[in-house]
Order: C-alpha cells, then structure tokens, then sequence
C-alpha cells in the first residue's frame, strides 16, 4: 500500500509543483512538502506491502525501501539546495514525477510495465526544466529533442525485448530445452540480451551513446543530473538485469560473442570516461563522464549472467547513484558559491570553503571506495568475471580513475586561492549582525522574523550543509549496498501470480 | 477476418501516414488522433471500458497540447520529402510483412493449429491486424523521430513510433495488461507533453528572434529600406548543414 501511496503523493504532487513553478513560492512549497512527505512514506515500505492492481501484484521489500528512502531524501536534500542556490527548484516537480513512476516500476513484476514507467519519468524529468530555464530559446529546443531521442528509443528497445521474450519466438515458448542446442533459438535469445542491453546502454549514457548524457550534464540544472542519469536509468538497468534472470538466464546459451561485445563497449565506457574524466578541466563535465565510467562498470554486470554478478551489479548501481547525487549536489553549491566552474578559476576553493571540502571527502570516499564497502567488492567482481586476464587487470585499473579525477579536484582546493574563490561571500556561516540586538536578548517572534535574513545570508552554506547530508547518504549506501536484503525479498514474487508475459519476478 | 478490426486497422494505418506526410499542422495532428486513439481497439478482446477512455483521452489530449502550443502560426518542418503516396506505399508494404509475420509466428505458438489451406483474408486474424498496422505505424515514424529538425515533426514521429511499438507489442504477445496499459499511457502522454513543451519552446524563441529581427531592421534604415532583416545573433536558432545549431553554447 505503501508505494501506491507514495506514487499518488508523488506524481500529482510533482505535477503541481512543475505546473506552478510560474509562482515560485508556491511551487516551492508545494514541491518541498511532497518531497518531505515522500520520505516518510518510503520509510514506511515493507516486505509485506503487498497489494494486487490492475491485474498485477506491486509489492515492496526491504531494497526496495532503501532505494526509494535514498532517492526521496536525495531528491528532498538536492531540492533544498537547488532552491537555496541553484534554478530555485525548477526540477523539484519533475524529479518527484520520477520518483512516483520509478518506485512504482520497481514494484511490479513485469519488466514491460517497468521500461514503459521509467522511460516516461526519465522524459519528465529531462525535458520539464528545460522550460523555466531563463533565456530559452531554439538551442535549447534542439537540446530538448537531443534528450528526448534517445530516452525514447531505450525505453521502446526495452519493450520490444519484452513483447520478443512472451512471443510465440520468445524462449518461454520454446519447444525443447533452451540448452537443447536449438542454434536459431541461440541467436534469437543473443540478439534479446544485445536489444536489453542496448536500451541500457544508451539509458545509462555509456560509450559509445555518451555524448546526449555529457551534454545532460553540461546544459541542464545540475539537480536534474542524478534524476536522470543517476536514479531513473539505475532503475531501468534493475528492471533489464531482472528480465535477463528470468528470460535470458535459464536458457544457458553460452552467448560468447554477445557476452564479448558486451565487456567491450563495457570496459571502452571504463577507460575512455575516466579518461575524459581526467583530461576535463570542467566540474560539470567531470561528473558527466564519471558518470559515463559508472555506466561501464554497471554494464559489465550483463556481460556475466550469474546470480552473484546480478546482485554485485544492483549494489553498484544504487551505491554509485547515491554517491553521484552526493558530487552533483557538490557541483551545483560549488558552482553557484564561487560563480566559476573550471578548475582552474577554482584554486582553493575547499580552503574557503571547508563544508564543501567535507562533502567533497565524502564523495571521494564513496567513488573510490574502500575494502569492505560493497562498491569496492561490487566493482572487483565484475571485472574479474566479465573480462577476460588480463584485461581485467587494466579495467579495473581504469575504474579507480576517480582517485585520479577527483584527487585532482581536491588538490586544486587545497592550493593558492584564485580571485574567483577569494571574492566569494557566504561560504562561512555567518550570524553576527542580522539581530543587531543580539540572538538571545531577543524574543522568539523577533527570532523568528529574523530567520529569513539569516538564511539568505548564509545560503550557501545551507545548501553545503545539504550537500554534506547527500554525500553522507551516498558513503552509507555505498557501504552497505542493497543486493543482500533485496535478494531475500524478490519483488512481485508471489507464486503463481507471474504470467510469462510478465517475465520479471526481481526487481530488486 | 473481424471487418470491424480490418477497418480500425486500416484507419490507424492511414493515420500514421497523414501524420507522417501533410505539411498542415491540423491534418497532421487529426492523422496522430487516428493512430494514438484507434490504436488502443486494435486487440481482441478489447481492452476494458476504463485502460480504453484512458488510452483515447490521452491520445486526443496529447494531439491538443501539440496544437495548443502550434496553433494560429506557419508551422515550420511538416511534410514528407517522399510525399504521400510513397509513404502510402511503404505502409502498405510493411503491414502486408506484419500479417504475414504474425501468420508465421501463429503457426509457431504451442498448440496451434496453422492455417495451410485458408484464405488470404483468414490471415487478417486481430494479432496480425495490430503487428501490420503498428510495423506500418513503426516505420513511417521512424525518419521523422531520428532526423526531423523541428520539434513538432520530430513529436509527431516519435508517438507514431511509440504506437507502432505497442502495437507490434500487441501482435506478437497478446495484448498488454491493464498496469501495462496504463504505464504506456503515462509513456504516451509523457513524450507528447515532453515534445509540447519542445515546440513551445522552440516557437517562443521563433518569436523573439522575429521581434530581435523586426527591431534590428527599425534601428538600420539602410537595412530596413533595402527589405534586410538584422544580422542574426548567437543562439538565436541559425543551424548548419548538419543541423547542429550554430551558436547556442549549449548546444555545443
């Protein structure tokens, strides 16, 4: 009951702060109140949330609630620090539109009903911002259709693949055994996992369909970058990984070369993003491609069709989302602090700022993670069992780029200064002076109108403060992962109620 | 053969192509109305009352708002470089493939009976109707969502796309479920708003860069006298020949 609660706050609540967004104030508030909401409704998902709905099960389970906790907290946290500094919550609306249509996705066993919610909240929080922007104009529409494309045409792969895996074609129609060795079986089910596995690639923006992702990064709110790149298209790469367990899995087809092409456009996504990552002197395309890289790591999670790769992928997909939203929240305080967003303009900057230095550990820690964590453990496994030695060994290298990348953006704030960053104001908390009066002589009415100036005047470092709390929940999340509880609770897993033409049965 | 299903497979086809060829904003979006709001008949049984007004509403709704923000203006991009009767041709041909397929993919299914011995017009069963009429709905779609330059067509091509997915979805595994249905819906409505919001965009700058134009041109007499608009500033929607805008940073 509770995720169809948390989808009818979401979604009419998203819709009404995107439709009012000509009111600020209003929209704000209306977006703020369902964000806070939806955290304490995601809180409240179970295990035996179970309820039937037109014709299917939505059920909840404990990953379940970890991912939706996440996503709202993250949603509620990078909102507030939009407002405080950012597009003044143009993609609070939105990105609760995705939280509603994504939660509700990954509830249901069906993978169609899934790819189909998930392309439509990735679209709404895509597109939508685009137009408050200030100054739009035709480059922007052309941007628009640019993200529109390609959201589109994974989402409508992902559902052909399904409408292909419940055909009479499909392998749960096939006549003998699928290992029994049926060659025209073998590549039908080959060229099923390459479209799934497509429709995620270019979901997720890896290489070679970056480039709509990297221009995501650079053009539009930053807050709308974990929304789009980060939460909706994990989810659908759940959705895809739990249809290949179903459909693709128990066929046992060997799939050589699918498997192959997979780890290569997997392991170009590792080295050509850190790569682009390293040689980038922009903070937003920094986390553009870091984001690129992610993506190759979570789609080498396809090349190997096993239980323990599954669950391995699920954690690094939710752990490294997590850790994303904690830099692009980084990106955008840091960005609107210091008003420049090349490193070079950006000396010091954690020396001015010492809330954004601490956010900006946080994420350092979760990107490159440590032994123990499960991204760390995630990201060996999956190198080691979809590439081949020792290759393996080069993309694994490769993966730790972000000590390289974002070591990088640490020294820089550590050096000298730059004038940019010396002639920023705010970066410290700063009370004396809004009360002339003093805090404590005053009475809690004089207080509480005074509370406006104060946040004004100290509003970046409120919204550092927001990052910090983003960065914290990424670190846990990508300490602790979800893959364990969630494969003990499978979705929508309710014994005789999956038709094979609703092939999913994990979600999560 | 259902003549009733032959028939709203035949409109839904037709559709598709007027939406995908007329060069006026109105008969291309009458054409999308077509598709988007037969479409969802094209299974047998028929969906219920409700996933059905559902499925019509959106498709009239997202066919108003694309009117809505295009209306009471030369709208720009429509129109096939084929023209119609080509396009016609093409429909036709890849649906004739649809029916055929589905036949095949019939006489595959456990337990069926194959159709060896029956008339042409057997094999027009309601799965082959909706995978000839989606395919048909598929690829007169496809070159306006891949290539079209402006926002409109390039809406109109990718809900024809969309439906000519579900469609074929429809023919090869039977019809969706209600949830499926519906989550379409949201998919459906969603490119349509998303695309609404690309034109109104993409016509608002249109605006402004006429107004910039008519102000630049009442500042230059030379210019004005000798009929010249202002020279175009950056961003203001100027493509080259590959269509990438040929100033926007953005864009870059």
């Amino acid at each position: 009951m509770s995720v169809l609660l948390l989808a009818a706050l979401t979604i009419p609540g998203g819709l009404a702060a995107f439709l009012s967004f000509g009111r600020p104030r209003v929209s704000v508030a209306v977006g703020g109140v369902t964000a806070l909401l939806a955290v304490a409704v995601a809180a409240t998902i179970g295990a035996h949330d179970t309820i039937p709905l037109a014709g299917t099960v939505v059920s909840g389970s404990d990953g379940l609630r970890t991912v939706a906790l996440t996503w709202a907290a993250g949603i509620a946290l990078l909102g507030l620090a939009d407002v405080l500094v950012g597009s003044g919550g143009a993609t609070l609306g939105p990105s609760l539109m995705a939280l509603g249509t994504g939660v509700l996705a990954l509830s249901v066993a069906d993978a169609g009903i899934g790819f189909a919610l998930l392309t439509a909240g990735g679209m709404a929080v895509a597109i939508g911002p685009l137009a408050w922007l200030p100054g739009a104009g035709s480059d922007v529409a052309l941007l628009g259709l640019r993200f529109l494309r390609p959201l589109a045409i994974a989402g409508l792969l992902g559902l052909g693949a399904v409408a292909w895996g419940a055909s009479a074609v499909g392998p749960f129609f096939a006549t003998e055994p699928l290992g029994g060795g049926d060659p025209a079986m073998e590549v039908a089910i080959g060229l099923g996992f390459l479209t799934v596995v497509a429709a995620v690639a270019i979901r997720m923006g890896a290489i070679p369909a970056h480039v709509w992702a990297s221009r995501l990064a650079e053009a539009a709110p930053m807050s709308a970058v974990p929304a789009t790149l980060g939460w909706g298209a994990a989810g659908f790469a759940l959705v895809a990984l739990a249809w290949i367990d179903v459909t693709i899995a128990p066929a046992g087809a060997p799939l050589f070369a699918e498997r192959g092409l997979i780890a290569l456009v997997a392991s170009a996504s590792v080295l050509l993003g850190g790569l682009a990552a390293i040689l980038h002197d922009d903070i937003e395309h920094i986390l553009g491609y870091s984001i690129v890289q992610d993506a190759g790591v979570a789609l080498l999670a396809f090349g190997v069709v096993r239980p323990d790769a599954a669950q391995a992928g699920r954690d690094w997909l939710i752990g490294m989302v997590a850790v994303k939203t904690g830099l692009a929240a980084w990106v955008l305080v840091t960005r609107s602090t210091f008003g420049v967003r090349r490193l070079s303009e950006l000396r010091g900057w954690a020396r001015s700022s010492p809330l954004l230095a601490v956010a900006f550990g946080l994420v350092v820690l979760g990107a490159v993670g440590l032994p123990g964590m499960a991204t760390f453990a995630a990201r060996g496994l999956l190198t080691d069992a979809a590439v081949a030695a020792p290759f393996n060994l080069v993309v694994l290298l490769a993966a730790f780029a972000p000590v390289v990348y974002l070591g990088r953006v640490f020294m820089v704030g550590l050096d000298r200064m730059s004038d940019a960053v010396r002639g920023a104001e705010g970066t410290r908390p700063r009370l004396r002076g809004i009360r002339p009066a003093g805090w404590t002589a005053s009475s809690v009415v004089v207080l509480v109108r005074a509370m406006p100036a104060a946040i004004r005047t100290n509003r970046f470092v409120l919204a550092a403060g927001s990052a910090v709390l983003v960065a914290v929940i990424g670190l846990a999340l990508a300490t602790a992962g979800v893959g364990g509880s969630a494969l003990d609770q499978p979705l929508g897993d309710e014994p005789g109620t999956t038709e094979p033409s609703v092939p999913v049965e994990s979600g999560l | 053969m259902n003549p009733a299903l032959a028939g709203v497979a035949l409109a839904v086809t037709a559709g598709a192509v007027i939406a995908a060829s007329s060069r006026e904003a109105r008969a291309a979006l009458v054409g999308l109305v077509l598709t988007l709001g037969l479409g969802p008949f094209l299974t047998d049984p028929l969906p219920g009352p409700a996933v059905a007004g559902a499925r019509v509403v959106t498709g009239i709704l997202v066919a108003y708002l694309l009117w809505a923000v295009s209306a009471g203006d030369e709208v720009r991009g429509l129109g096939s470089r084929i023209g119609w009767p080509a396009e016609s041709l093409l429909a036709l041909g890849v649906a004739i493939a649809g029916v055929v397929m589905a036949s095949g993919l019939e006489a595959l299914a456990p337990g069926a009976p194959g159709r060896a011995g029956g008339g042409p017009l057997d094999a027009l069963t309601p799965p082959a109707l909706a995978l000839g009429a989606g395919l048909a709905s598929l690829v007169v779609g496809l070159a306006p969502a891949l290539v079209g330059r402006h926002a409109l067509r390039t809406a109109i091509g990718l809900l024809l796309v969309v439906q000519g997915v579900v469609l074929a979805r429809t023919g090869i595994a039977g019809p969706p479920g209600e949830l499926e249905q519906l989550g379409i819906d949201a998919l459906v409505l969603t490119v349509g708003a998303s695309a609404a919001f690309i034109v109104f965009i993409e016509r608002r700058s249109d605006a402004d860069a006429a107004t910039e134009v008519a102000l630049g041109a009442a500042h230059d007499p030379i210019r004005a006298e000798a009929g010249l608009a202002a020279p175009p500033r950056p961003g203001t929607g100027l493509r080259d020949t590959a269509g990438r805008d040929s100033a926007g940073p953005a864009a870059r």
